[in-house]
């Protein structure tokens, strides 16, 4: 397995779970409207994953 | 003890070695006062609700839109007939409540906020709508917990030092989550291994995946927990030079109508609204100044205050300036620290991802504990048996 698969799979989710946490909280925190939607949605995201792995049978 | 060498070799060298130990002690040495924090945390993200579920909210009565606002001098003469002989410090228009006006009266300008009394007021009519106490409310009690331990400067320094090893404890905790992942996939979950095996995953899923968040709510924490300075740094800084020129008089005897005043201020301030007053002689004024402070209306910059300085006895503009950076910065990460800027949905999110963080807290401190246990002489033999094999 080559370092740069492992850095994609060790560091993948963790960084896109991350950049949806942070887009999230700017988008609530710049804008209104739709955005805020938009926000509510990315910042679930971790919660969602964070559940799917933690109750999986 | 086997098992925590054998872990620690199989994941790494050195380099892992100095992570772990920065991670387990800064952990250590937070976790209680994390404990504290996420769970007075929780129920202030509510706050709002909480305290109308408690009767302690206060609401304007339904009048029809636009219903246009009482003149200032009136709002402050009803303020004060409750508390005759007192002084008013200031005068709040909170950016959720337009139509509410909270007015702070101590016996002094300068008496601490602890020992005020704030007076509610419907800003169209001038009528009290009540004097909450809140000192006495449940709110209070746990925001004192949260912010200062009921210990003032050094209280708040301290939690920000916690707060600090905190973002200390995340960043090696991300550093150690590399090594320890390299043969496992995202997520995983040994639920059929020894139970400090399963803890160990749910530690890692967990806290990799609230990193960013925990981060910012820590980071503007730490931020928070320096208000006082950077207010304190301020009043020596900016303030000083703004009212300078005004050294050495005394308060006002006849103070200026506040109306006059505050429409010399809303003027020049380029379309931004009122947030609050401070009269003279308080924290946020000079002996001689009404300091409006205006903010804006759009998302970012309502948070944003921006100080007029209007002469208390002429109710002439005498000075306007953008705060500093640090006052900015601090304006910026609190409601990224409460959450409390996106609704409803965005404080349930808080509010869950406040509890993973507990889970967090408390099971790094069992996976301590059980290694802790391992590591002395008589249960080593019996833990021998539990490897960290994937």
């Amino acid at each position: 397995m080559s370092t740069l698969s492992t850095v994609r799979r060790v560091w993948g989710m963790p960084l896109a779970l991350s950049g949806a946490t942070l887009f999230g909280l700017l988008a609530c925190l710049l804008a209104t409207g739709i955005w805020h939607v938009l926000g509510w949605l990315a910042l679930a995201w971790p919660l969602w994953t964070v559940a799917r792995h933690s109750f999986r049978r | 003890m086997k098992s925590d060498r054998s872990s620690s070799q199989a994941v790494g060298g050195a380099a892992y070695k100095r992570w772990y130990w920065l991670h387990k002690w800064s952990s250590l040495a937070c976790t209680l006062f994390l404990f504290v924090l996420c769970l007075t945390g929780l129920p202030l993200v509510f706050h709002h609700e909480i305290d109308h579920a408690l009767g302690n909210g206060i609401e304007a009565p339904a009048m029809a839109a636009g219903t246009p606002h009482a003149p200032l001098d009136r709002v402050a003469a009803a303020a004060l007939a409750q508390r005759p002989g007192e002084a008013i410090q200031y005068m709040i228009w909170e950016a959720d409540e337009p139509d509410l006006v909270q007015v702070v009266i101590g016996q002094r300008a300068d008496t601490p906020p602890d020992d005020t009394q704030t007076v509610v007021l419907d800003a169209r009519t001038a009528q009290v709508l009540g004097a909450p106490n809140f000192n006495e409310t449940l709110i209070f009690f746990l925001l004192k917990l949260h912010t200062d331990l009921f210990l003032g400067l050094p209280g708040k320094l301290f939690l920000g030092f916690m707060g600090l090893l905190f973002v200390v404890a995340v960043v090696s905790g991300i550093a150690v989550y590399g090594p320890l992942m390299r043969k496992l996939d995202f997520g995983t979950v040994r639920r059929h291994k020894a139970r400090r095996i399963k803890w160990l995953d749910l530690h890692n899923l967990l806290g990799i995946a609230t990193m960013a968040w925990v981060l910012v709510v820590g980071g503007t924490g730490v931020i928070a927990s320096l208000a006082d300075l950077a207010l304190q740094a301020w009043r020596y800084d900016q303030l000083a030079a703004m009212i300078a020129p005004y050294a050495g008089k005394p308060l006002p005897k006849n103070p200026a109508s506040l109306d006059r005043s505050m429409a010399s201020a809303v003027a020049a301030a380029d379309g931004m609204v009122p947030s609050f007053i401070a009269f003279p002689g308080t924290r946020f004024s000079s002996p001689h100044h009404y300091a409006v402070f205006m903010r804006g209306e759009a998302p970012l910059t309502r948070h944003l205050l921006k100080p007029m300085l209007v002469d208390a006895e002429t109710a002439g503009l005498t000075d306007r300036r953008e705060l500093p950076w640090y006052m900015t910065a601090l304006l910026v990460s609190k409601p990224l620290h409460f959450g409390d800027y996106g609704g409803m949905p965005l404080k349930i999110i808080w509010g869950l991802l406040d509890l993973i963080t507990l889970v967090v807290l408390g099971s790094g401190l069992y996976l301590w504990w059980v290694r802790h246990r391992a590591a002395r002489p008589a249960t080593a033999a019996r833990n021998v048996a539990v490897e960290v094999a994937p």
